[in-house]
Order: C-alpha cells, then structure tokens, then sequence
C-alpha cells in the first residue's frame, strides 16, 4: 500500500508540474509577443523551406536578428504621430526610419544568406496596423524586390495586405 | 606698327571669343530668378539658391510617360523645370514675414482679415503659396490686397502671382540624418517642394482635402487630383530618385519614405484637373 501511494504522489507531483508548464508558456510568450512576430529564427517558414543551413549563434544571423528587432522596436507608431498637428510636414520620424530600413537592406544585398531572415520582418512591418501607412509600404516593396530578385516561390499576395498599402508599394522606385 | 596692330588684332580675337564664350554659357544655362523679401534670413537664401541652382543642372534623363504631363510642360528638361519654376514664384519671403501688416486694400485702408485656416490648421509648414492663401481670403470678398516686399509691391489679384512663404523648410529636422544641407539627397527632398508651392497657382489655388484617416486624419494635408500640389511633388520625387544611383543607402532609403508620404497623401479616385488661372478684376 505504502508503495502504490508513493507511486501516487508522484504521479500527481508530475502531473501538477506539467500543468504549470502549460499554463506558464502563453504568458512568457505574450510577453515576447513583439520578438517573436518578427523572430525569424523561430517562425520563418521561407527559412524552413529554403533549409538555411545557419546555426542560431552564427553571429550574422544573430547580430541581423538584433537589428530587425531594433529597427521594427524603433519605427513610427501610428498613435504617437497622430497626437500632432502635421499639414504638410511630414513627421521627422517616418525619415528618421530610414536608417534602420537601409541598414537591412544593406545587409541583406551583402549577405544573400540573411534575406529569408529578412521576410518575417517585412511582413510584420507592411501587415502592422500600429505603423504608417509610408513605412508599411516601403517594407512592402523591399519584401517584393528580394523574393522576385531571389526568385523566391512564395511571393507576397495582394490579399494578405491592405489595399492602401499594397498601391502605394507599387508606386515607389525599387532600391539600386 | 604692323607688328603693334598684330598684337591688338590677336587681343580683339581673345576678347571677342571671351564675350562670345560668356553670351554662350549664359544662354546654355538658364537659372531661376526668384527674388528674395528682406525677411528670409540669408542662411536660408544660401541654401535655397543652391536648389535653385542644383535645378539648372539637372538632368532627368528617363521619366515615365505622363510624368511631364503631371507637370503641365511638354518634357522635365533643366531648361523646362526652370522656366516653370520662373513662372510660378516670384518673390519668397520668409517665416517671419507678417503679411497682414503688409497688406493694403486696393484703393486704400489696410486688409481686414478674418482667422481664416483655409490651409489646414496652425501647424508650421514647409512652406506656404503665400498670393494663393490671400486669394482664397479676398476672393469672397471681392477685394484686392497689395503687399510690400522688398522686391517691391505685389498685386495680389490672382493665385499666380507667385508669392511664397518659407518657413521650415531647411530646418534640421527635415534633414537626412548624417546627410549634409546641401546633399544632393536633400536637396532632392526640398526641390519638389518649390512646384508643389508653384502648383498651388493653378485654379483657385488647388487648396488640399481633409484626409480621411492615417497620420494627417482630419488635416487639409491631402489632395483630390492627381496632377495637383502632391501629385506634381510626388512625380519629382520620383525623378530626382532616380538620380541618387551614389547617394547612401539611408538617402536612398530616406527619398523612399518621402516618395511614399506624398504619394500616400494622394486621395483614392483622384481625377487629372485642368489647370487654368483666374484673377479678380
């Protein structure tokens, strides 16, 4: 008997514990929803499909993750610049956004190997309804220009994006 | 004394080919002739007569079918792009220009003018089409205002009177970062400006549409035609880009999100407006 309720115990021991871990996982996850979304090491499906070959502590990879994640942090919300008055000045922060956005691009045209990395950050920027409509489009174009100059099979649909910003991404100059 | 007038035969072949080499040059290259008021500090001029002087030069080799268009002109030559802009503004005054203690009623007494805000808000601009907000306000009214300038007296009759207000236009803040005022990038940034200004001319002064929604929601800092102030602003941008083949890619990149805020200003079923000039008699 003193077996069987040893045994019980920790049975139910381990099975409290696995439920902790359950229930512990979305909160930790909520919290790096952000990192997450544009994460491309975690999510990248064009990564997967294109079987990049690169560990997680190769540090192009890392330090390229690192600047994604800065750069999608430091764009231009929405709610912030609606809180002035603007006419026809455009917001210093929508050029400020320049950096980052040219800072990817730079690295990807000297990196081939970083663009699938490169895509969940487009994506995450073009589909973001938190950002303006300006940068949303330019994220758009760039994701364009590198599956057509890649030849990436999985090139961005018109239905997954909203009109706006779709028409205005067909508008801009591609990048040299 | 032959060989004194063999001396003076070869000075009058250096002179003339000098004046004929200066004639030449001057003709090959037309520059824009936009006076300055007093009251635009001359850091500000400085760099504004570097634009206008980056204009005579450029060279816009490949635009899009219909770009010129957009513009009114048959081609986005330097020649073209000048005399346009020759046209349109004439007299630039600056941010600190009070145009309501300048103005004088036709026919004597000063401007009663109301706390008109046709042109969106309060907020501080790039630069203003100064004889077309004036217009808009007297047109009603029926009156002709003059305003004093150090370039001389302006008949404010007509939107096309060509008298412009700058105001942050060269400020720090419209700069690209690490790019210097005078960059072409920048200067690429700031040259689309003066013909969105020049397009207010046209009409009734062209003035912007509220936007429905976005960053300038319920502003006048969008536009129902096409080839109006943004569109006109939009299709430059366009051009000069494709001009920054050397520049940075964060210049490169900067031009892009300014391509994409004008064009976005731009309001769903624009139409192409045909623009004619009006003036009060």
């Amino acid at each position: 008997v003193k077996k069987i309720s040893f045994a019980v115990v920790i049975f139910s021991l381990a099975f409290l514990f696995s439920l902790l871990r359950l229930h512990a996982l979305p909160v930790a996850e909520s919290q790096n929803a952000l990192t997450k979304k544009i994460n491309p090491l975690a999510e990248s499906k064009l990564a997967q499909k294109n079987a990049v070959t690169a560990r997680p502590d190769d540090p192009a990879i890392s330090n390229f993750h690192a600047l994604i994640t800065e750069t999608f942090e430091g764009l231009p919300k929405l709610r912030d610049l609606k809180r002035r008055r603007h006419s026809d000045q455009m917001p210093p922060e929508i050029l400020r956004a320049s950096q980052g956005l040219s800072e990817i691009h730079d690295a990807v045209a000297s990196n081939p190997r970083l663009a699938p990395y490169s895509f969940e950050f487009y994506r995450a920027c073009a589909q973001s309804n938190d950002l303006v409509i300006p940068v949303r489009a330019v994220c758009l174009r760039d994701l364009s220009y590198w599956t057509a100059r890649l030849s990436i099979q999985d090139q961005p649909r018109a239905t997954d994006y909203p009109q706006d910003v779709w028409n205005l991404s067909k508008t801009l100059p591609l990048p040299f | 004394v032959q060989k004194f007038l063999r001396i003076n035969n070869f000075s009058l072949r250096i002179g003339l080919f000098f004046i004929g080499f200066v004639l030449l040059s001057g003709c090959g290259s037309p520059s824009v002739s936009v006076g300055f008021d007093s009251s635009v500090p001359a850091s500000q001029q400085a760099v504004m007569r570097a634009d206008f002087q980056r204009i005579s030069t450029l060279n816009i080799t490949q635009p899009q079918p219909g770009d010129a268009q957009i513009l009114g002109t048959s081609d986005l030559s330097a020649s073209t792009l000048v005399t346009w802009l020759n046209a349109q503004i004439r007299v630039v005054v600056g941010a600190n220009y009070d145009w309501q203690s300048q103005a004088n009623v036709a026919g004597g007494g000063s401007g009663d003018f109301t706390s008109d805000t046709t042109n969106g808000d309060d907020a501080q601009t790039l630069m203003l089409n100064l004889g077309a907000y004036i217009y808009i306000q007297e047109k009603p009214q029926n009156q002709v205002y003059t305003l004093q300038t150090s370039q001389g007296a302006i008949v404010d009759n007509s939107p096309t009177v060509g008298l412009v207000q700058v105001d942050a236009l060269t400020d720090s803040t419209q700069l690209i970062q690490g790019s210097a005022i005078n960059s072409f990038a920048n200067q690429a940034i700031r040259i689309p400006v003066y013909y969105h200004e020049g397009t207010h001319d046209f009409g009734g002064g062209l003035p912007h549409a509220l936007c429905p929604s976005g960053v300038y929601a319920d502003e006048y800092a969008c536009e129902l035609y096409s080839n109006g102030p943004y569109g006109v602003e939009a299709m430059l941008l366009r051009n000069l880009y494709s001009l920054c083949a050397t520049c940075t890619s964060n210049e490169q990149y900067a031009l892009s999100l300014v391509v994409a805020d004008k064009q976005s200003r731009i309001l769903p079923g624009a139409t192409f407006v045909k623009k004619t000039t009006e003036s009060i008699q």
